[in-house]
Formats: structure tokens, C-alpha cells, sequence
């Protein structure tokens, strides 16, 4: 199974239970929980069943594509299932089981591992799942999300791709995945890996930066005060790309550290916060059942 | 009797939640049990990743009966003077639905008192058990309890399914949403999968048809076993340290072991660094030949049975020469630039905001080093123990620790071998962080020893002149086991360094502080004085507060000396001597300032003879103290114990000529200051 063939099946298999397929978001992000669908519909009430392809990017993670197994850009599927149900795991093996692993002939674990993103004010339970001893899958049941407690709760599963191709292709090195039957991973993304590994490590310009971390920050800032949440929570998006340029530039110290995710989480908390109001003010229309609907938009509106 | 099965199937649980969790079911059923007045004969628990069960053996069909005493008015207040009930008396038989024949009368106090008995017929366990397991279940906690779906409940994984029998019989309830059957679950992949039971007592066999042992001592057993008959099979011999096993044991329900190997290159890199991530990040066990070499193969432990095992080893063996590739890489780069260039990239690690950085740290540490290697006036190379200080922190700035943080100090240690150092420059490295629990073990080296005193008092001293202080539970900074580690490095060495002279050498160092000298140092001997008794905490509280009122610093010798009035408890004349010794000391506090022992105004015999004695001893006891000699130096002062119970026998202190009684306080005076140094003798139980 290629790599575009693998993506596929996933996309089949959750599309069969009931998820929206979206496609990648189109602005940089360190993991799939960032992307909107995540970390914003799993606030609040309305449910949501999600599935997407989504590009990472971990600039420290950058190898000059020396290391096999690790990449500055790499991709998640992530998806996203709210609230979460009971036979979730069941479900979860057997998407492997459509991308051809077979529990039985192989050992499938649920390793705890419980996840905590600070910069989202984020954090959640559950394992990440070995496939032979090697982590495939982080699985976690969201608790809270910018600050507030998740009710009902997500699971969130994430499939490390490129980790579950070698696997599958049997290949020692991402970059020799096939990711069609002519191309291989790395025809496609190792001048990639290495240019902006360069660029990441030594030509990014911190001055550069440190402004574009203020401007947007600033934006973000103006865009909350006007009510504006999903340009807000993109502006937000940009600041947490340029820390994480600006940790593999070396640029920041330890204390700087701890101010700079500080910044980003205010404006996660912010942006969550004015999310939530904003599907209060629409009154929660993705919940189909209009008595349920009204009682607890009625809920809702008492505690505010 | 009846047998009871109580399963709650869970989606995978963490390893170290088990035996916690195993222990409160243990706790609580026994107490619930009890309360509902429910006999029974044992207690029994088993657990899997995926449950956590509870047998109760022998349980009694029914509740004991109970007899109720309820209390009700006074007889003169219920019983007119004709024997008539009164309306008050009525009343009371009403509300319980008795008549007068069922009534008692009880004395209390002074008066009668209305009583019924009531008999309260037990019930059968099977209307009682529902509700005391719900309650045994939303009792359990968990240090992170969690939620799911769209329930309020909290627990430490999602409930799936719950077994309750007694015998044959369900016990109806719910639970998060969960119905209660008679249904459990094979394992995850082996096994039929829904499970049904006809009988509590089935369950373990049911479950071992199924691919799951759910007692967790067979488990480890049978992963000892096969460890065994690998060992056997290849001679070698596996590394098993407890915690590994204890969760390996707790991540899977029917286990099978399995060797797995990787390219013996990888062995060019120190053991730590092969272990590490086979033992701590992969859960395997590595082995070692018998000769103690570590060997390029590992054993594994899989959740399931032989089928296609080979499939599990090549996947695991996939993973860890991931790991060791990453490892090799990390090596191969850090070793291409001097160990010393490392300790310069600590600028720009901040040790704590406003401390400075981990730079500054290491540069007062080499400081207080070379401080404490003057006070000692050992024959180490001065030069050695300042290269080794600047190396201490440089392995934090390295890719390896970075990589795998439970390596630093070890990291520092193989490099700065693999860079010619030294080797106890080297070894001091890694030393400097021991102990690195309040009983782990302590350096072996006097360089590993000096610089973990140094690292660890320049991290207690820098933090309390901020104000980063241990409070009740809350000590980020381990500043309790540092100081522990100081005390136990100090006295195992018999170091005899003054802690005060170091701090106040410690706290000069310090750019930023908060406080003064002085207060800093009540605090900090305050600080220490709680270590240093859980530290000797082999002596008697008394012994301790005698010996730590003493104003003496060097933390050896007051070890020495506790040991010293311990042994000298048991002496003879001790109870007496101190009797005495309370004595004057009480006196002594009424002595004049100005005044001094004037030997001619001294007349009575047991004066004299007190002072003869006294004057004797006087410069054998000094020479004792000068020598260490703790116990020689009390018992030479306890022979002061009869003159001194004779002076007061005898002798008159508090008599009306002032000279003659301030000369006689005098004398007492200069007894009990003698001793003062040592310890303060009227501290002491006798």
C-alpha cells in the first residue's frame, strides 16, 4: 500500500462512520489538535465527527533529511469524534484493520499517555497506541480545551503517517516510502527537508520574527475585540508558528520561554472563550434535535 | 455461603493506577461490608489492563440480624403516679408502632428511662449488594480521574462493561451508564470475545480459556518463567529491575515473551545510553553475558500468544534501532566539539528567573568546591577538582541528555572518559548528583563527594535567599533531599566543615538575595535541623536536642556526639550525674556576670573537693574534645557526678554573705560551661 493509498483508505473508513472528510487547513500549525476543527468544535455542546489529512510543522524536529525518522514538516490524520462513543476503540482497530494490520498478527497496545498542550491551555487522557512496540497512534479524550472543560467530551485519534508507511512498506527511512508506485517520500520532500531545516536552523532572520510574533499578536488582540473569532484564533495560529521558528532559531531562553507560551495561551484561552459565545449567539445549530437544542441553549444562556 | 464476582471492565487502565487501585477496593469493600453487618471469608482482587475485579468468598446469605436500642422520656415523665401511661409516654410507644409490654427501663444517671429493643432482621445480601457496590465504585479515586462521552461520571479510564454475581444470580445496578451482567470480555484479540458467565466461581477459568490471566501474581510468574527459559536457551542472562517487571506485568493479559536483537555496533555506545531506551521507553528487559557485557539482544514481552510472534519481534526490533540510530547520531555529533564548550552554552540556560543562569550556578559551585577543598586538607589535586566542577552541568547542553534527560550526569561522565578527563574527573561527574534520593547511595570519590555538597548547598542557600522555600508537600526544588544528601555525605565522610562558615562563604557568592546574612542563617539552621534529626534519627529525641543546642556547625561531629551520650545513657552514675548536673545548671543561670571563681574564698570540704576535682579533669577533658573523643570526655566528666551531688548534699549556695554565694555560683558556673560545647547536658531525660 502507497502512501496516497493509505490516506485514502482512512479517509474511506471515516467517511463510512459518519465523519465530515474536511482538507488541510491553510496555515502552519505543530500538530492536527491546532487546526479549528479541533481545538474550536470540540468547545461547547455540538456534536461534531471529523476526519483530515493535516501538515505539521516542528521546526526543531528538522534532521537536513539525514535522520530517518524524523522531519520538520510531516503529516497527521487526525480525526475527531464528539462526543466521544462508547465502541470508540473498537472503531479506531478497525481502521487499522481496513489499512491492513491485523490485530491478531501483530501486538497492539494502548499505552497510557496522557497529552497536554500549554500553549492551548489544553489537555486531555488516554495512551498512544503501539503497533510492535512502536507508537502509530496518539489517543486522547479531551478534558479541556483553551481553559474550559470539554462537555460532552472528544476523542481525538491521530495517526502518525509516515510511521505507519514504513511500517506497512516494510522501509527503514520515511524517505523511502513509496508515496505512489513511481515517486518515493523522499523525491517528493527531502530537498524540502533540508532547505528549510537551513533556513529554520540558521538563515530565519530572529529580528524578522520576534516583530511578525508581535504584529500578529497585536492582530489577534484587535481581531478578539471585535468579535471576530475565527480571523483571531488564525492570527494566533501565526504567533505559535513564529515561537516555535524562533525555539529552533536558539532564540529563546528559558525564561522567555515560559512568557512567550504565556502570550500564546492568553490568546487560545481568549479565542476559545469568544468562540463558545459566538455558537451561543448562533444558537448551537449543528444540534439537530430542536428540543435538546433550546434546553440547552437555555442552559447555556442562565450560566452566562 | 455465597460467592460474589464484581468485574469493571474498562478501556486500558495505566499500570501504576493498579496496585492502588487493587489496594482501595481491598479497604473499602472490607469497610462496607462490615457496616452492612455482611459476613464473610476473604477478600480476593485480580486485575488486567482492561479490569479490575473483586471476589468475595464465603459471603453469608443474609445481613446479621441487628438489635436497635432506642431511647425514649423519662419512666416519671412517661408513667403517671397510678402506673398509667402518660400522653407523653403514649406518644413515644405511637411513633415506633410498640406496646407498653415491649418496653425496658434502663437506668441513666439517676433515673429510669423508657427503652424498646428493636430487632432489626438482617436482609438478604442480594437486596443489599447493589447499592454497596455502586457506592464502592464512585468511591475509588484516582490521582487523575477522567470524563467521556456525555456523562458527569469520573473515573480513571471509561467504564465498558461491569460484571456483578452472586453465584448464578445478576446483581441489577448501573453505573456510568453501564447495566450490570453477567458478561465480561476475552482478550482484545484472542479469545470469543463476549463472554458470558453462568457462575461467580467460573470467572478465573472462563478468562484463562480466553486469553487473560487475571491474577496479576500468575502473570509474573509466568513472565519470570519464560524470562528463565530464554536466559537458559541463549546463556545469558536478562537485567530485570522490579519496576520495569511490575509494569510490564500490567500491560498485558495473557503474556509471551520473545529475544530480540539489533546490530552489535550499536554496543560502542556507553550501556546507559543502549539501556535507557530498551528499559525505560520500550519496556523490554536487556541481557548481559557472564562476564557482565551487554549483549546486542533484548527480551520482549507481547500482549498475546506465539502466532506470528515473529512479526511482533521484527516491529519491536524495527523501533529500537530507531532509538539507538537517534542515540548513535546524538553521540557522534556531541562528541565533536570539547566538553568544556557545552558549560559555555549554559549562559543561556536559565537556572531560575531570578537566581541567573545554570552558567553562574556552576561558577559559584567551583568556588564553594575549592572552599571546602582548603577547609578539608585532603591530598586531592586542586587543579583536578576545579576542571571537574566546570564539566558538572555541561552534559544538560548536550543532544544526548536532551534526548534522554534521566541520562545527565552519566551523559557528562562517558564523555568527558571518551575525551581523555581524567577518569576521576569523570566519575565526579556523574557523582556530584548523588545521593539522588534521601537513602540512595552516596559518592564514592572525595571529588564526587565535595562537589555534591557544593552543588547541592549553592542550590539550597540560592533558593531560600529568593525566597523558593519547601513548604508541606510543595518542594519543587528538592531542597529537603539536597540538604539530606549534604548531611549524610558530611557524616558518612566525616567531613568535620562548618556549615556556617560555608554558607556564609555560599551566600557572598550570591548576586541576588532577599534576605540578610543573618536571617538567612536562622533559616537555613532551622532547615538543616529538621534533616539532621530524620538523619540521626537512630538517637532519642533528647539526645538530639542536647546535642543540637550546642551552637556546634560541623554536622559530623554532632553526629559523633549523639552517638557518644547514647552510649553513655547506659552508664552507671548517668541518671545521677544528671540530676546534678540540673541542678547546677539551674543555679549557674543566677550567677553574677561580673564576677569570677575567686579559689581563695573557697572553705567548706565538698567545696574544695569539688573544685580540686574539677581542676583535675579540666585539661584531660579539653584534650579529649580536641580529639574527637566524645564518649572518653563525658565519662571523665561524669566523675564530677559525686563531688557535684556532694557539694549540694553539703554545702549551702544561696547563703547571705554575697561573696561566698557568688563565688559558690561561680564554681557552678564554670562545671557547666565546661561541658556546654559538647552538648547541653540539662537537655537530657534522665
Amino acid at each position: 500500500m502507497n502512501f496516497q493509498q493509505l490516506i485514502q483508505k482512512l479517509d474511506h473508513f471515516w467517511s463510512e462512520q459518519g465523519c465530515i472528510i474536511h482538507q488541510p487547513y491553510d496555515i502552519e500549525k505543530g500538530a492536527g489538535t491546532m487546526n479549528p476543527t479541533t481545538f474550536l468544535r470540540a468547545l461547547g455542546p455540538e456534536p461534531y465527527n471529523a476526519a483530515y489529512i493535516e501538515p505539521c510543522r516542528r521546526p526543531t524536529d528538522g534532521r537536513y533529511g539525514e535522520n530517518p525518522n524524523r522531519l520538520q514538516h510531516y503529516y497527521q490524520y487526525q480525526v475527531i469524534l464528539k462526543p466521544s462513543p462508547d465502541n470508540i476503540q473498537e472503531i479506531y482497530l478497525d481502521s487499522l484493520r481496513a489499512i491492513g494490520i491485523d490485530p491478531k498478527k501483530h501486538d497492539i497496545r494502548f499505552v497510557e499517555d496522557n497529552w497536554e498542550a500549554p500553549t492551548l491551555g489544553a489537555w486531555g487522557l488516554g495512551w498512544e497506541v503501539w503497533l510492535d512496540g512502536m507508537e502509530i497512534t496518539q489517543f486522547t479524550y479531551f478534558q479541556q480545551c483553551g481553559g474550559i472543560d470539554c462537555h460532552p467530551v472528544s476523542g481525538e485519534i491521530t495517526y502518525g503517517l509516515e510511521r505507519l508507511a514504513t511500517y506497512i512498506q516494510n522501509v527503514d527511512s520515511i524517505y523511502e516510502i513509496m508515496w505512489n508506485d513511481e515517486l518515493t517520500y523522499g523525491d517528493i520532500y527531502l530537498q524540502n527537508e533540508i532547505e528549510q531545516s537551513k533556513y529554520n536552523f540558521k538563515y530565519a532572520n530572529i529580528d524578522t520574527l520576534q516583530s511578525l510574533f508581535s504584529l500578529h499578536e497585536a492582530e489577534a488582540k484587535s481581531l478578539i475585540d471585535a468579535k471576530l473569532v475565527l480571523p483571531a484564533y488564525e492570527q494566533a495560529l501565526k504567533c505559535s508558528h513564529y515561537f516555535n521558528m524562533l525555539d529552533a532559531r536558539g532564540a529563546i531562553s528559558v525564561t522567555e520561554r515560559t512568557a512567550y507560551i504565556g502570550r500564546i495561551r492568553d490568546l487560545s484561552r481568549e479565542c476559545a472563550k469568544s468562540y463558545l459565545e459566538s455558537r451561543i449567539a448562533l444558537g448551537f445549530p449543528l444540534i439537530k434535535d430542536e428540543n435538546v437544542r433550546k434546553e440547552i441553549l437555555e442552559q447555556y444562556q442562565e450560566e452566562e | 455461603m455465597k460467592n460474589l464476582l464484581f468485574e469493571i471492565g474498562l478501556e486500558e487502565l495505566p499500570a501504576s493506577f493498579v496496585n492502588p487501585t487493587l489496594n482501595q477496593i481491598r479497604e473499602k469493600s472490607t469497610s462496607l461490608l462490615n457496616d452492612a453487618n455482611i459476613d464473610f471469608d476473604k477478600i480476593l482482587t485480580y486485575s488486567t489492563p482492561r479490569r479490575i475485579t473483586l471476589v468475595v468468598e464465603g459471603l453469608a446469605e443474609r445481613q446479621s440480624d441487628i438489635v436497635e436500642e432506642i431511647k425514649g422520656p423519662p419512666k416519671k415523665i412517661a408513667i403517671d403516679s397510678n402506673g398509667e401511661l402518660t400522653k407523653a409516654g403514649e406518644g413515644f410507644l405511637r411513633k415506633f408502632s410498640a406496646s407498653i409490654e415491649d418496653v425496658v427501663f434502663e437506668q441513666v444517671g439517676n433515673q429510669d428511662y423508657l427503652y424498646l429493643h428493636n430487632k432489626i432482621i438482617g436482609k438478604d445480601v442480594i437486596e443489599v449488594l447493589p447499592s454497596l457496590l455502586s457506592e464502592l465504585i464512585s468511591s475509588l479515586n484516582f490521582p487523575k480521574p477522567m470524563k467521556w462521552g456525555s456523562l458527569n461520571t469520573r473515573f480513571a479510564r471509561p467504564i465498558r462493561w461491569i460484571v456483578a454475581l452472586l453465584d448464578d444470580k445478576i446483581l441489577n445496578f448501573e453505573y456510568a451508564d453501564v447495566k450490570a451482567s453477567n458478561f465480561t470480555m476475552s482478550h482484545r484479540f484472542l479469545g470469543k470475545g463476549k463472554l458470558s458467565l453462568n457462575d461467580a466461581s467460573d470467572y478465573l477459568e472462563v478468562l484463562e480459556d480466553n486469553y487473560v490471566l487475571a491474577d496479576i501474581s500468575k502473570r509474573e510468574a509466568l513472565i519470570q518463567d519464560q524470562i528463565t527459559k530464554i536466559e537458559k536457551e541463549n546463556s545469558f542472562t536478562a537485567i530485570v529491575k522490579k519496576h520495569v517487571l511490575d509494569e510490564v506485568v500490567n500491560l498485558v493479559e495473557y503474556p509471551t515473551a520473545f529475544v530480540g536483537s539489533f546490530d552489535k555496533d550499536y554496543l560502542s555506545l556507553p550501556d546507559e545510553v543502549v539501556i535507557t531506551p530498551m528499559q525505560d521507553h520500550q519496556r523490554y528487559f536487556p541481557v548481559r553475558d557472564k562476564s557482565g557485557q551487554l549483549l546486542p539482544f533484548f527480551i520482549g514481552v507481547r500482549n498475546g500468544d506465539t502466532n506470528h510472534i515473529e512479526n511482533v519481534m521484527k516491529g519491536n526490533e524495527k523501533v529500537l534501532v530507531a532509538r539507538l540510530s537517534d542515540a548513535k547520531f546524538f553521540y557522534d555529533e556531541d562528541l565533536k566539539k570539547p566538553l568544556l564548550s557545552y558549560t559555555e552554552k549554559l549562559k543561556s540556560v536559565i537556572y531560575q528567573e531570578d537566581i541567573g543562569s545554570y552558567y553562574d550556578k556552576v561558577q559559584r559551585v567551583e568556588k564553594l568546591a575549592l572552599k571546602i577543598y582548603k577547609s578539608l586538607e585532603m591530598g586531592l589535586i586542586e587543579e583536578d577538582l576545579s576542571v571537574a566542577a566546570k564539566l558538572i552541568k555541561a552534559d544538560l547542553t548536550t543532544q544526548m541528555v536532551f534526548e534522554f534527560p534521566e541520562l545527565q550526569g552519566i551523559i557528562g561522565h562517558k564523555y568527558a572518559l571518551a575525551q581523555n578527563y581524567d577518569n576521576h574527573i569523570a566519575k565526579a561527574i556523574s557523582e556530584h548528583y548523588m545521593p539522588t534520593s534521601s537513602n540512595g547511595d552516596l559518592p564514592e570519590s572525595d571529588y564526587g563527594s565535595i562537589l555534591s555538597i557544593a552543588d547541592k548547598l549553592d542550590t539550597i542557600v540560592s533558593c531560600l535567599a529568593v525566597g523558593l522555600n519547601a513548604s508541606g508537600s510543595q518542594d519543587p526544588y528538592a531542597l529537603r533531599r539536597q540538604a539530606v544528601g549534604i548531611i549524610r555525605i558530611l557524616i558518612e565522610n566525616n567531613y568535620r566543615l562548618n556549615l556556617k562558615e560555608l554558607y556564609e562563604f555560599s551566600y557572598d557568592l550570591l548576586s541576588s538575595k532577599k534576605f540578610s546574612k543573618e536571617e538567612l542563617w536562622e533559616e537555613l539552621w532551622k532547615f538543616f535541623n529538621t534533616r539532621i534529626r530524620s538523619v540521626l534519627d537512630v538517637y532519642s529525641y533528647d539526645v538530639l536536642d542536647s546535642v543540637l543546642a550546642s551552637n556546634n556547625y560541623v554536622i559530623s561531629d554532632l553526629a559523633s556526639i549523639a552517638k557518644a551520650i547514647s552510649r553513655f545513657k547506659s552508664s552507671q552514675n548517668y541518671s545521677s550525674l544528671i540530676t546534678g548536673y540540673k541542678r547546677a545548671n539551674n543555679l549557674a543561670e543566677k550567677a553574677a556576670k561580673d564576677f569570677s571563681l575567686d579559689s581563695s574564698l573557697l572553705k567548706e570540704e565538698y567545696e574544695l573537693k569539688l573544685y580540686n576535682d574539677y581542676k583535675r579533669i579540666n585539661s584531660s577533658f579539653e584534650n579529649y574534645l580536641a580529639n574527637f573523643e566524645y564518649f572518653e570526655a563525658l565519662e571523665i566528666f561524669s566523675s564530677l557526678e559525686e563531688p557535684i551531688n556532694q557539694f549540694f548534699d553539703n554545702v549551702m549556695v544561696m547563703v547571705d554573705d554575697n561573696n561566698i554565694k557568688n563565688n559558690r555560683l561561680a564554681l557552678l558556673q564554670n562545671i557547666v560551661e565546661l561541658i556546654k560545647p559538647l552538648a547541653d547536658l540539662s537537655l537530657l531525660v534522665e
